[in-house]
């Protein structure tokens, strides 16, 4: 039976709390591990299918994680899988961390700033892409987004800017006034 | 916990080689937790399972059982 599920393999729990909402609310499994032998034993369990969030530490002599990453790719291609790292590199550094990881075989490449919106943008599209390559439905069942979340990709052009933040104070003037 | 978030203590597995793909399991599903699909049934929402094994007794192949899946699960912190 192929058993949709959220994984995490993080060192704090935080990953998993944020989305603990949006596994609720579609009815999906959500898991929190802390190593790569449970996460093993999961995914040796049998039919599972869905989203991994793996955490990594660039330039770590940890390198887990992202062997780890490969194996999925390789052994469980029913499962995205997400990286995310809580460092933050400089923009070169990020995109050649981005690519090597991409070839390994992550969907996506996330780092800091994570927010709660972030992740669930992420994991609901993957989670999406699941039931549709699942069912093989395009017109299938969707996935249902946690009423409180917003989601990023709003329109940014309908954001006016402040009129206060582009004003000048003139602190002569303020003087004068006194 | 959340209890939204707990999981039934035993989940039904497939084995997809005896598995006819007749879809009574899906019909017999008092939840609607398991879903058909082009891949044989599947267990669409494992957080309304109750655990309650019908699909795996209405199963003319015996292809489901119930699997005990807490030796490999971890509490949500």
């Amino acid at each position: 039976m192929r058993l949709p599920r959220i994984m995490v393999w993080e060192s704090d729990g935080w990953m998993a709390r944020q989305l603990r909402e949006l596994a609720a609310e579609n009815r999906w499994l959500l898991r929190s591990v802390r190593s790569a032998r449970r996460l093993r034993q999961v995914l040796n369990a049998g039919g599972v299918c869905g989203v991994c969030l793996l955490q990594f530490e660039p330039w770590s002599e940890r390198r887990e994680p992202i062997e780890l990453l490969a194996e999925m790719h390789l052994r469980w291609p029913d499962v995205a899988v997400v990286a995310v790292s809580d460092v933050k590199l400089p923009e070169a550094e990020r995109a050649a961390w981005t690519a090597a990881l991409f070839d390994l075989g992550a969907r996506y490449v996330l780092f800091p700033p994570l927010t709660k919106p972030v992740l669930e943008d992420v994991v609901s599209g993957l989670m999406l892409a699941t039931l549709r390559r699942v069912i093989g439905d395009e017109e299938g069942p969707g996935i249902t987004r946690p009423a409180r979340s917003e989601p990023v990709t709003e329109d940014r052009s309908t954001i006016v800017p402040s009129q206060k933040k582009n004003e000048v104070i003139d602190l002569a003037q303020e003087e004068d006034e006194a | 916990m959340n209890p939204h978030l707990i999981p039934a203590a035993e989940l039904p597995m497939l084995d997809p080689k005896r598995c006819n793909t007749c879809g009574l399991c899906v019909v017999i599903c008092p939840t609607q937790c398991l879903q058909g699909s082009r891949l044989g049934p599947w267990l669409a929402r494992p957080l309304d399972c109750l655990a309650c094994a019908a699909c795996v007794v209405v199963c003319p192949k015996n292809a489901l059982q119930m699997v005990n899946l807490s030796d490999v699960e971890e509490p949500l912190p």
